[in-house]
């Protein structure tokens, strides 16, 4: 079987993700070298960015926009209508929690954010998360700059 | 604020690179599925290594998997309708109720069934109290018959009418100093009926007042009206 080093790393990529989801994730220094496998740097640097902001600040805030984002971005294969309303039964019943959630299980399940907030069992302010992400994703590409010049 | 703050979605949106192969070739079984949709199998970090283990599936392998087999996302698709099919339809009801009517109707519930076996203990298991009387004394009973009286007479005499054998008498004519039952105490009534009715009125209540679209208690007509609605929990 031929390998495919750039499928690989898009499979580490998106375990990462789930990990960070489940909070079963490794130190993101750890994980440096794993995600930039096929020397996609910005892309490596845009999870680890996930990474430190859920170690720098509320995990559960990282946590809630990763479901969200899967919930409503990523594509799910085939029709699942059942899986949209189990979810959103099992929110409302508070009988799912994060630790048991896979990004299939949420993958075009199109939560609102209300339904997030539930199972989060927080409110938080999306848009100050994600300029939290944003603005660490330009520390680690600004240090990235500064690297080679020292050396 | 830089350009990738102002689409900051897009930016987020661009980590999204859907997977086209997953690290397992290889399906899996319908017992792992099974135990994937229960959450059973385990969380562990194996991915970017070929596992040995071709039964041992891990969450993540099984849910990337899934992701981009086709078939074995139908076969799982399938799996959950038919457990939504299999929800029987009062969970839905019981479902939409608000949460704090959720847990007082179970305290309610809970609590009833609790103090009824109580109350059946206290009626049926104990013993009802007994009252001893005092026994004549030995004068009283020496004493001399008290004097003709037709009328105790013909009562004697109605009761052992026609019958040549002896009559069981009441504890209170045969003379005996037996002890009597006395009158139940509180606790050894059936109170359940009153918490009961109580109860059932309080859940009416807090269920009427969620049921209302805004508490206003300032409004004397809507009380008014709500009180109406209380009638048939009373009676």
């Amino acid at each position: 079987m031929e390998y495919d080093l750039s499928a690989t790393v898009q499979q580490i990529r998106l375990a990462y993700a789930e990990h960070l989801m489940r909070c079963t994730d490794l130190p993101p220094a750890e994980m440096e070298d794993l995600l930039s496998l096929d020397g996609d740097l910005d892309q490596a640097r845009r999870w680890l960015a996930l990474g430190y902001a859920k170690r720098r600040y509320d995990p559960d805030h990282v946590r809630g926009l990763l479901v969200y984002l899967f919930s409503n971005y990523y594509p799910s294969l085939g029709d699942d209508p059942a899986k949209g309303t189990l979810l959103r039964r099992a929110i409302a019943r508070k009988r799912v929690k994060l630790s048991e959630l896979t990004l299939e299980k949420i993958s075009g399940t199109k939560l609102s954010w209300e339904e997030v907030f539930q199972l989060v069992r927080k409110e938080f302010n999306p848009t100050r998360v994600k300029e939290r992400i944003i603005e660490i994703y330009e520390e680690l590409k600004g240090a990235d700059h500064e690297r080679p010049a020292k050396r | 604020m830089s350009d990738l703050q102002k689409d900051d979605w897009h930016w987020f949106r661009e980590l999204l690179v859907p997977l086209r192969t997953s690290v397992r070739s290889a399906h899996p079984s319908r017992a792992v599925l099974h135990a994937y949709l229960k959450g059973q199998l385990p969380d562990e970090w194996r991915v970017g290594v070929h596992s040995l283990d071709l039964n041992g599936w891990t969450l993540t392998e099984a849910s990337q998997h899934v992701l981009t087999c086709r078939d074995c996302a139908q076969q799982l698709a399938l799996m959950r309708q038919r457990e939504l099919e299999h929800t029987p339809p009062w969970r839905d009801l019981w479902d939409r109720l608000p949460g704090a009517i959720r847990a007082h109707v179970a305290a309610y519930a809970i609590g009833l069934v609790v103090l009824f076996a109580l109350n059946a203990f206290f009626v049926m298991v104990l013993p009802s109290p007994m009252v001893s009387r005092s026994c004549p004394s030995g004068e009283e009973r020496a004493r001399p018959e008290q004097p003709f009286n037709s009328q105790t007479a013909i009562d004697r005499n109605l009761r052992l009418e026609g019958l040549n054998r002896p009559v069981k008498l009441p504890d209170s004519l045969s003379g005996e100093c037996l002890p009597v039952p006395a009158p139940r105490p509180l606790s050894q009534t059936w109170w359940i009926g009153w918490v009961f009715l109580l109860w059932t009125l309080l859940v009416g209540l807090h269920i009427l007042w969620n049921a209302s679209p805004e508490p206003r208690p300032t409004v004397a007509t809507s009380s008014v009206m709500r009180s109406l609605g209380l009638v048939p929990i009373v009676v």
